[in-house]
């Protein structure tokens, strides 16, 4: 319903063309019903702004974009293939395995590496073999340190047993006293204390390590001259089974008719390290000797030693040594 | 929107885009810039815009990049000179439209693109709210304001003839 106080805002709604069709006829009756509004509401409909025709972009073919199927929807021929034609030499244009000039890079890669890899498995294996030598060299100087005993005075018999040398059978013979022996025979260790002059030192076979060890038997005779030109005490070593594991064990039985105390440090010592505690001496005993025979422990031992015989000699047996404000007792 | 459609729209609504932003910037090389960028952004996003509703999308961009190079306009601050040679208001044209241009003129930007977008195109309160962003009820009060001062220009002018 249009009265005088809603009038404007129809009037309104009419210019915008808002309105119904019915709505918009009722805005008209009410118009030609009071016609002191009329000339209001044709102010409303002179603002209304008509566009203006003239003014039109002027580059419609900038704005294009072109479209690849407007021939299709517009129902112009396709172009289609034409598979007759074809292209008449294709053999020139393969390519085969034998044209290629391929470098072979990957192996010469893999052949650096081998090489590489060799390089530094026989730098080991020579750093094992000189290990392995030295160990052998070791072992082999086990009999040379018989020549310590050679110094023994006389009546004193030494009888090194030497096991576990790998090196093949070797046979010293000094001196015009030899002991026949049976390499192929072996005799237990046979220890006489109250013999004086020859002492025969026989390793058992059945006392050595199990019988599939390969044996070597070592026969030395030796005789050690004394000082006083007596022929002295024969030290004999045969019939030594030698292991094959490393390293060697050296057993010395030393027994002497001289006094204690008119003998030499070193017939002491050998004859303190037969009496002791069954102690392994300075060659060792059977225990695994691989790992225990190195420079370091032979430092040890010959320090070890040094200290013994001071200790013997400055405390009369006593075994302890005064080193700076500590009395150390050795055993 | 395939590309066929929007060749038809780039026919169709160009001059009618053109108008709008022209109206509003009356700078006619300002207006193809906007009009320009529009309808590259339609072009850009032809696949998610329906072909029904490609015009109001489209004077959606149009308007909202309008108003973007007017905020920029207003940071660069124009001199007048500048102004008055640029206005496209020197052709030839009815002594009424004359006054409606003039009395247009004198309207805010959002007032005059209700009133164009109202009485150039044709759109509905709702349509213009969803171009420019207003409500319904918005662009309805707006559009009335503006009206009633256009009219109060035209009045007055013809009692000071």
């Amino acid at each position: 319903m249009i009265t005088r106080d809603n009038y404007e805002e129809l009037f309104l709604l009419y210019t915008d063309n808002e309105l119904s069709a019915p709505e918009r006829q009722e805005v008209e009756r009410f118009v030609a019903d009071h016609p002191d509004l009329r000339e209001e509401w044709e102010a409303l409909l002179q603002c209304r702004i008509s566009p203006d025709t003239r003014l039109a972009f002027p580059d419609h073919e900038a704005l294009m974009k072109p479209e690849p199927l407007l021939y299709y929807i517009d129902g112009l021929p396709f172009l289609h293939p034409d598979n007759s034609i074809v292209f008449p030499d294709k053999d020139l244009l393969f390519r085969t395995a034998k044209d290629r000039r391929v470098i072979q890079l990957p192996l010469l890669r893999a052949g650096i590496a081998a090489a590489v890899i060799a390089a530094v498995a026989l730098v080991f294996l020579l750093k094992g073999r000189q290990q392995s030598t030295t160990n052998t060299s070791v072992a082999r100087q086990a009999p040379a340190n018989t020549s310590i005993a050679s110094q023994i005075p006389a009546n004193t018999k030494v009888s090194p047993s030497v096991t576990s040398i790998p090196p093949p059978a070797l046979h010293i013979a000094e001196g015009p006293t030899k002991t026949n022996e049976q390499p192929s025979f072996r005799k237990p260790i046979q220890r006489q204390p109250d013999q004086q002059q020859d002492l025969a030192v026989n390793s058992n076979p059945e006392d050595g390590p199990a019988a599939t060890r390969n044996t070597i038997r070592k026969g030395v005779d030796q005789r050690v001259s004394t000082g006083i030109g007596q022929p002295g005490p024969a030290i004999s070593v045969m019939d030594m089974p030698v292991k094959e594991s490393l390293g060697s064990d050296v057993q010395f039985a030393v027994q002497t008719g001289i006094p204690r105390d008119q003998s030499s440090f070193a017939t002491q010592a050998l004859q303190d390290e037969q009496a002791g505690t069954g102690r392994e001496n300075d060659f060792g005993t059977d225990e695994p000797a691989a790992p225990a025979k190195t420079k370091l422990r032979g430092i040890f031992r010959k320090v070890t030693r040094a200290f013994a015989k001071t200790a013997d000699r400055d405390n009369d047996g006593n075994r302890q040594v005064l080193v700076g404000a500590f009395q150390v007792t050795i055993n | 929107m395939t590309d066929r459609e929007y060749n038809d729209c780039v026919a169709l609504y160009a001059d009618n885009v053109y108008r709008f932003i022209l109206k509003n910037l009356r700078r006619e090389d300002d207006a193809k810039d906007v009009v320009q960028s529009a309808f590259e952004k339609l072009w850009k996003n032809r696949s998610s815009v329906d072909a029904v509703k490609s015009k109001s999308y489209l004077f959606t961009i149009a308007y909202h990049q309008m108003i973007d190079h007017l905020r920029k306009e207003k940071r660069i601050e124009l001199k007048s000179v500048f102004r008055e040679e640029a206005l496209v208001s020197d052709r030839p044209i009815h002594p009424l439209k004359k006054t409606l241009e003039a009395a247009l003129a004198r309207l805010n930007e959002t007032q005059r693109s209700l009133v164009l977008l109202k009485d150039y195109e044709g759109y509905s309160y709702l349509e213009i709210g969803q171009i420019t962003g207003l409500t319904e009820s918005q662009v309805k009060v707006y559009l009335h304001r503006a009206r009633i001062q256009l009219k109060n220009y035209l009045v007055s002018l013809e009692n000071i003839i």
